[in-house]
């Protein structure tokens, strides 16, 4: 009887570690996947240039949901990441996601990227007011600095419009809560340095 | 490796890993640094805000952001500033945020993997445990 609860146990433990670190895994597919397109859409001038008129012109193409928007780069905590389009299970398994509907990053309004606690945001709670964020995202390169941290119930109003450029960064708090985490850690930034698009 | 050495290192490991778990289990608050300069900044985003839709202009008689601007306290959420989010800005508890709108919550970013991988690698010790507390003796020695 011990032997096979023993048993029992090997092979359900098995069965969920497999699932787990499949997921992750495909996470890590999926990013690698992000990385390489978002470094082909750079590498398109036309396409970049394009993008920029549009901008420029009027408004912007809604993207569809996984499609990699900007790059994000937290020097401080060492991330290095491409922003996908969306916040679904799909998107932030994958990187960092991009709420829609919120403004691109550098553009007036607020702009909201959100990851998961364990992924690419695990160290998000070492970021402290005057740490620089950078964010790439049509051909515009912006610097942040953060100017607020706050820590609210997951149920609170959280996202607000704003009139100028802002940045926030969302993730679940506690940072190595085990389960469903009760609060979002809530960053903002406000723009240090702005670069013009390259037309 | 013996079951009396197995068990030392899972006591050990559980002496090193478990108080820095454990601690983040009990969720804590993080005060702003500047409660008050953050709230008249608020404040005035709001005015901005107002003062740009003219329908709303109205209502910046509306003494009550400015006493919770005293009062340290965040803002209600604007939506007047857009008549399509009037409805939406009070978004129920179970719906899940998918797009942006003035005063919504933040995007549900919880994860269950790393209580999954947890579980995963307690049943998966415990197993190995009763698999080697039940040889018999005669076959561990």
């Amino acid at each position: 009887m011990r032997r096979q609860l023993g048993l029992a146990l090997c092979v359900s433990g098995g069965l969920i570690l497999s699932a787990t670190g499949g997921r992750y895994a495909f996470g890590a597919y999926r990013a690698d996947q992000a990385r390489t397109a978002w470094d082909e859409s750079q590498a398109h001038s036309a396409v970049a240039s394009a993008r920029s008129a549009a901008l420029n012109r009027g408004p912007r193409e809604m993207l569809v949901a996984g499609a990699p928007m900007a790059h994000i780069i937290i020097p401080r905590i060492g991330l290095d990441a491409i922003v996908l389009e969306g916040v679904s299970d799909d998107e932030l398994n994958a990187g960092p996601g991009h709420l829609p509907g919120s403004a691109y990053p550098g553009e007036p309004g607020n702009a909201v990227i959100s990851a998961h606690r364990d992924r690419h945001f695990n160290h998000l709670d070492a970021l402290a007011i005057g740490d620089t964020v950078v964010t790439e995202s049509d051909s515009r390169v912006t610097t942040w600095r953060i100017v607020a941290r706050r820590v609210i119930d997951k149920n609170d109003p959280a996202l607000f419009r704003t009139p100028d450029a802002t940045l926030t960064l969302t993730t679940c708090w506690p940072i190595r809560y085990f389960g469903p985490a009760p609060e979002r850690l809530i960053l903002t930034a406000k723009p240090l340095h702005r670069s013009q698009p390259q037309s | 490796m013996s079951l009396k050495s197995l068990r030392r290192i899972l006591v050990a490991a559980a002496f090193v890993g478990i108080p820095g778990i454990a601690s983040a289990q009990f969720t804590t608050f993080i005060p702003p640094k500047n409660k008050a300069a953050d709230s008249v900044k608020a404040a005035v985003a709001v005015q901005q805000q107002m003062q740009s839709d003219s329908i709303s202009h109205a209502q910046i008689a509306n003494m009550r952001t400015w006493v919770d601007s005293a009062a340290g306290v965040t803002p209600a959420p604007v939506t007047a500033a857009d008549s399509l989010s009037n409805g939406a800005a009070t978004t129920s508890a179970a719906a899940e945020t998918t797009t942006f709108r003035n005063g919504t919550r933040a995007p549900a970013t919880a994860s269950d993997l790393p209580l999954f991988a947890l579980i995963g690698t307690g049943a998966l010790l415990l197993g190995t445990i009763l698999l080697r507390g039940g040889t018999p003796a005669r076959d561990r020695a």
